[in-house]
């Protein structure tokens, strides 16, 4: 049984400062740093990278990689963003190493941004009364491109700076991805019924 | 969109990453319309179903912290040598799916097959410095690899039109007939700015090419794989506009080589950084477009409007703006913006 988060996203997100601290110590060669940096960041890291990638042990291989690129990459951290949106970044590098080699369903999004009309049908009254967990079941089946942008607007809470930062697109193109991640959303539904 | 309404805030409202004002913004609209106020309890409902999705992933092993720092030392050794590039390969972005996902309705995140198992090599995270792929050398591999990255169809368009317009200006000066050389001239002049204007504008578009937004998710500076590609297709299409130009100006004695090219050179340079900007802005497809619109303009030209004031005024901002030393100017211009407008990301 699933549990609901009252709050998405904000209650996941750790103070900046000391995580500023320790990476700078994770530069320096500190192996505790890096400990201390991980109990922070695991597990929305792992939420992330199992949401996206959709398996558990190469979410896990994932985040090992991360780990090992932190460790490398520390001192190239120019303290621009919050450590956090870095430490996605690197996830996402890695997740889509993995994502390359199985090469997920491509998403087409001018096609899914014909899927669904613009304005609310009956299937999207519906869901908005929908329980979290039918929602999440959907999300599970959505692409990883919309997973991905859903569990690090919600799940992270990333703002939207952020989510340009750490997928790399045009804000345009966060925003059509939002949008046609709920279309596509709404489509699985209708289809499950 | 209505802009009235405020859908594209609505996931923010519903994550809770609005700023104050936009948050009051959105809340005030809200109770006044029905439309949004049913598409943010969407969102809501979206927003809870993906946190009950990522929360469900539960925690990785226990062990693997263990596994990460049992990796250190060799990682640490990494560090002290070379960093290795690691540029996106075409074979790798290029890889399409095996099949759709195992799809589950279990609010699992077992929603692919089960992968292959990586190979885990250790303490070597695959990582580049800007500075590795600055060298000469990695350069040029940045550029080469963009080449099966680019579409097959853009190398395939750029010869074929350009082969045309080359065959149809020397039909036009073999067949010996008054004004031949002034309509080869012309074609010529018509064919290489479209043909550059049009690839340029497919350089960038990660909405319908995976292959770029994987080669930018890499650490490679997204700007110098945009400047490989934008180098790779405008030398393309710079190179066989420059072999038909050849061509024509060798068949046809009243033509010289460099007054040719400079017919067509500029209005090039120019249309295509406005395109390139253009597509960063608007998307491909409006880039192709606003560059095909100005382009004809100078197909007014030769129409029944031709006297026309209007007509007169545009062919003249066309000469000044796509010809001559102000073309350079411009085009350097627009594409410094595009530059700058390129995706940035935190280098790893």
């Amino acid at each position: 049984m699933m549990t609901t988060m009252a709050g998405p996203g904000g209650d996941t997100r750790p103070a900046t400062g000391e995580d500023d601290r320790l990476l700078a110590r994770v530069a320096g060669g500190d192996r505790a740093a890096l400990t201390a940096l991980y109990e922070r960041h695991h597990r929305p890291l792992f939420g992330y990278l199992a949401t996206l990638l959709g398996d558990r042990s190469a979410a896990e291989e994932a985040l090992q990689d991360t780990m090992l690129a932190v460790w490398n990459g520390a001192g190239r951290f120019e303290g621009r963003s919050r450590v956090s949106t870095w430490l996605f970044g690197i996830a996402r590098r890695q997740a889509l190493t993995r994502l390359r080699r199985r090469r997920p369903e491509a998403v087409d999004d001018g096609w899914l941004a014909a899927v669904a009309d613009p304005r609310p049908g009956p299937e999207e009254q519906a869901v908005a009364h929908l329980e979290g967990e039918r929602v999440a079941a959907a999300v599970a089946r959505l692409s990883p491109v919309h997973r991905e942008v859903l569990v690090l607007a919600f799940w992270q809470g990333l703002t939207q700076p952020e989510l340009v930062e750490v997928l790399g697109v045009p804000v345009g193109t966060v925003k059509s991805r939002l949008s046609n991640a709920r279309k596509a959303l709404l489509r699985i539904m209708a289809e499950v019924g | 969109m209505d802009a009235e309404h405020v859908e594209e805030l609505l996931p923010g409202h519903a994550a809770g990453t609005l700023t104050r004002g936009e948050d009051e913004h959105v809340a005030a609209h809200l109770t006044g319309c029905g439309r949004c106020r049913a598409q943010a309890a969407q969102w809501r409902a979206i927003a809870a179903g993906t946190a009950a999705l990522a929360t469900a992933v539960g925690d990785p092993s226990q062990d693997l912290l263990a596994r990460v720092l049992a990796r250190l030392p060799a990682a640490d050794a990494d560090r002290a040598g070379a960093v290795t590039c690691s540029l996106p390969t075409a074979q790798a972005a290029r890889t399409r799916p095996s099949g759709p996902p195992a799809a589950s309705a279990r609010a699992r995140p077992t929603v692919g097959p089960v992968p292959v198992p990586v190979p885990v090599r250790p303490g070597r995270p695959r990582s580049v410095t800007p500075a590795g792929s600055a060298s000469p050398r990695g350069l040029w591999q940045l550029v080469v690899r963009q080449v099966p990255l680019v579409g097959s169809g853009l190398w395939l368009a750029a010869p074929l039109v350009l082969a045309a317009g080359t065959g149809t200006a020397l039909a036009a000066i073999l067949s010996g007939e008054p004004g031949a050389s002034a309509l080869a001239a012309l074609v010529l002049s018509l064919c290489a700015p479209a043909v550059a204007a049009v690839g340029v504008a497919l350089v960038y578009g990660p909405e319908t090419d995976p292959g770029l937004e994987l080669a930018l998710s890499t650490p490679t500076p997204p700007r110098l794989v945009l400047l490989a590609r934008l180098a790779l297709v405008v030398g393309y299409d710079l190179g066989l506009a420059l072999l038909a130009n050849a061509l024509v100006a060798a068949v046809d004695p009243t033509l010289s080589f460099w007054p040719l090219v400079s017919l067509w050179l500029g209005p090039m340079a120019v249309l295509s950084a406005g395109s390139l900007l253009l597509s960063l802005v608007a998307g491909p497809t409006a880039a192709i477009a606003v560059a095909l619109t100005v382009w004809s303009i100078q197909l007014l030209a030769f129409g029944p409007a031709r006297d026309a004031g209007v007509v007169r005024a545009l062919a003249d901002i066309w000469e000044l703006a796509l010809t001559g030393p102000g073309a350079g100017l411009a085009a350097a211009g627009l594409a410094a913006a595009a530059l700058w407008l390129a995706p940035r990301r935190e280098p790893a």
